[in-house]
């Protein structure tokens, strides 16, 4: 299997079977990122379409001595977000994420539909948060990146990510609180089944 | 299932990369992990291949074409230059110069006007060059100077260049219109001829190309070509001045020679330093 | 790349111009800022090899652009504050005659004139005569021949001025786009434009190098100095009693009172509460702290 670079050097000559395999390689890893970040998944979709036209674009710009290929796509999907918000791009009105119905957990419909229920809630939790901060918990918890990582691709210092990381967090307590998810009832339900 | 769960909430935690103290402030152990766990849980959909495959689509119009932007630039030598120059340069100035001598000569054969070859070598010899100035100058007057200056092939360059390619098709000229004159009338000298018109071609020249450094209005050939007129009006009705002028010594002619070249020296140098350390953009 | 300004100063007869700038500049976009005659034409003219510095030098990867010489001017685009345009050309002959200076090859030329001039807008009048042109068109084929030769270090004088709205989102989505390898260095006295995609801001003043930092950090060095508060006519022109820390940045006249926004290191007045502090706030604090608007 190729690496990334060894694509991206394909790409550059002219490849059109290395920019597919590079595509389904990062897609769905990119639009995880982006549809948790801007929430609408139809957006969602023309955004992350944006992000490999950017990346294509550009791949003449890239080379291995930058850094992963990973770190330059990522960084181009967190521009790309953030210039959607400040374009003013984004509309009042959205679509919901879909959440997804393929749940490992074999139980029973009502704790289901109770499940569904409280992803709902997790990712308008997250959408709540300011942009930094929503930055911070999506790559840390989503994409398991690491502070040092997160500094890098969002291009600011390491305990910048760790402050805005824990504000994230508290604020998100805060807001989980409200819609009624106490902490200390997802033990109950988790033992409940 | 239990066991992998609580093993799952256990590993929750590791995230962290020790920041569970400064957490612990604001959350107690349970809250923490307990948030931290239904974040990841949360999943979203995946969207179906045909997302994928319309991206592919759309990605392949933006595919690199194969030309190597790298080697966009190429290294130019001189003879790229030259060709630069004679790719643009204003066609109809060239022929000008050469309706004006052959009117000239024409002139001067047929008795009506000029007198003497001598005197006309004198006036006409520093015609083109005063007229090409207001070309060299171009890009001053345009407002281009400042950005031709960041490019790779240097302006500065260019113009001298141009300067010297102007010089050079004068005396041609020049050379052509002694040849021909020598031809018509074989009791005219050769080197008489040369002086009448390498002098006052180093000189007027020398002297324009100055002027034309020093003031900033780059629209001023009409002005010189206008003093010039008058000047040559002055030679041709006086036939004292220009006997005078063709009986110079030979070592005043030598030493306006010299002083003439030194001028373009001058020049050259005013040019090259003025524009590097450039007093016009004050 | 890395492209170090080290300790450049340029002194004319009696005008120190630049002072002592000391700047390392990589990849992205960098927004120049400050007041007429702060010397920020003065240090792009000198990046862009127009001018030489009076001391001090301009470093690429550590090595000197005056030994570089045309191989660091290979590497530049640059669009200055004020451009002429030979009028007889058309756009794509310009084009074509700014590539032959730029020592690119004819063919190439050609290919990368007709994807600039339509990046800019400017395909439906590749074969008008540039005389003819408005100056907002000025400046886009201004643009375009700034990114002929792919530059790695880009110089844009104030590129903005004389583009409607729409045109400037292009512009500035453009450079967003394209930054990613490149040293942009990017002037304007218009200060959201900068906010939208520079990675770090320069504050220039008088010659000398204010601060040069990420706009976020400069902002943070602002919280706690913004102030808001609503007032009545009457109690705004009593204003003048109040001590003289304060700058008025913003009014605004709503129906029956005035909003105003100052900025000041301790609270003005009763009444006032702190904001959040934007770039315009920024540049009054930076350039109008002495002598300032009241």
């Amino acid at each position: 299997m190729l690496s990334d670079e060894e694509l991206v050097v394909e790409i550059k000559n002219g490849s059109e079977a290395a920019l597919e395999m590079i595509v389904k390689r990062y897609y769905n890893q990119i639009f995880c990122y982006v549809v948790r970040r801007i929430k609408d998944h139809h957006y969602a979709l023309d955004i992350t379409q944006e992000v490999f036209i950017k990346v294509i674009s550009g791949i003449n710009s890239f080379s291995s001595e930058k850094g992963k290929f990973s770190s330059w796509i990522f960084k181009i999907a967190i521009n790309t977000c953030r210039n959607y918000f400040k374009c003013g791009m984004y509309k009042s009105t959205m679509r919901e994420i879909s959440i997804c119905d393929e749940i490992q957990c074999t139980s029973n419909v009502i704790s289901l539909l109770e499940k569904k229920e409280d992803q709902r809630v997790i990712l308008n939790a997250i959408n709540e948060l300011p942009d930094f901060q929503k930055e911070v918990i999506i790559l840390k918890f989503y994409f398991d990146k690491k502070f040092i990582e997160i500094a890098e691709l969002t291009e600011s210092n390491e305990s910048t990510v760790k402050s805005r990381f824990r504000q994230g967090l508290c604020k998100l307590k805060v807001i989980l609180e409200r819609e009624g998810l106490k902490s200390d009832e997802y033990n109950k339900k988790t033992t409940g089944t | 299932m239990n066991i992998i769960k609580k093993q799952q909430e256990h590993d929750a935690i590791d995230c962290l990369e020790g920041m569970e103290e400064e957490l612990y402030k604001d959350f107690s152990y349970e809250e923490l992990r307990n948030i931290i766990c239904r974040l990841k849980e949360s999943s979203v959909k995946y969207p179906d291949e045909q997302q994928l495959e319309n991206t592919i689509t759309a990605c392949k119009a933006y595919m690199p074409k194969v030309i190597n932007i790298k080697n966009i630039t190429k290294d130019v030598k001189l003879f790229d230059k030259l060709k630069l120059i004679l790719t643009y340069c204003n066609k109809i100035y060239i022929l000008v110069s050469v309706l004006i001598y052959v009117i000239g000569f024409y002139l001067t054969t047929s008795g009506y006007f000029f007198g003497s070859p001598y005197r006309a070598a004198m006036i006409l010899s520093p015609i083109p060059f005063i007229i090409g100035l207001s070309a060299v100058f171009k890009s001053r007057s345009a407002g281009m100077e400042e950005l031709e200056m960041s490019f790779k092939i240097n302006s500065i360059e260019l113009g001298l260049i141009r300067l010297v390619l102007m010089c050079i098709f004068n005396n041609i000229l020049s050379l052509i219109l002694s040849i021909a004159f020598l031809y018509t009338d074989k009791s005219l000298e050769l080197s008489k001829m040369m002086i009448c018109w390498c002098l006052p071609f180093v000189t007027i020249s020398g002297i324009s190309l100055f002027i034309a450094i020093k003031i900033k209005n780059y629209n001023f050939t009409q002005f010189i070509i206008t003093l010039w007129s008058i000047f040559s009006f002055i030679i041709i009705s006086s036939e004292k001045i220009s006997n005078w002028i063709l009986n110079l010594n030979a070592l005043v002619i030598a030493g306006i020679g010299v002083a003439g070249g030194m001028l373009w020296v001058y020049n050259i140098i005013l040019i090259y330093t003025r524009s590097v350390a450039n007093e016009a953009f004050d | 790349m890395r492209l170090l300004i080290e300790n450049v100063s340029k002194r004319y007869n009696d005008k120190q111009a630049l002072d002592n700038i000391f700047i390392e500049l990589r990849e992205g976009v960098y927004g120049l800022i400050g007041p007429n005659g702060s010397g920020k034409t003065t240090l792009m003219r000198i990046l862009a090899d127009v001018l030489k510095p009076t001391k001090g030098r301009v470093l690429v990867n550590g090595q000197d652009k005056t030994d570089m010489d045309e191989k660091y001017r290979e590497l530049l685009g640059y669009l200055p504050q004020e451009m002429g345009l030979y009028k007889n050309f058309t756009a794509f002959e310009f084009l074509l005659y700014i590539s032959a200076l730029k020592g690119i090859e004819k063919k190439k030329a050609v290919w990368k004139a007709q994807e600039l001039l339509e990046l800019v807008s400017l395909k439906d009048d590749a074969k008008m005569q540039c005389g003819k042109f408005s100056g907002g068109m000025k400046r886009r084929l201004g643009i375009a021949q700034a990114l002929l030769n792919d530059p790695k270090i880009l110089i844009l004088d104030e590129p903005t001025v004389g583009l409607d709205p729409e045109e400037k989102i292009k512009f500035k989505n453009t450079i967003a786009d394209i930054s990613f390898d490149k040293i942009i260095l990017y002037s304007t006295h218009t200060i959201s434009d900068i906010e939208m995609i520079a990675k770090e801001v320069i504050l220039l003043n008088k010659g000398k190098l204010l601060i040069a930092d990420t706009g976020e950090n400069l902002l943070a060095g602002m919280d706690g100095r913004v102030w808001k508060s609503k007032v009545s006519e009457k109690e705004y022109a009593n204003l003048n009693s109040i001590n003289d820390n304060g700058l008025i940045t913003n009014i605004s006249r709503k129906k029956d009172y005035m909003e105003i926004r100052i900025v000041s290191d301790k609270k003005p007045f009763e009444n006032c509460e702190t904001t959040e502090p934007s770039y315009e706030d920024m540049y009054i604090h930076y350039f109008k702290t002495k002598g300032g608007v009241r």
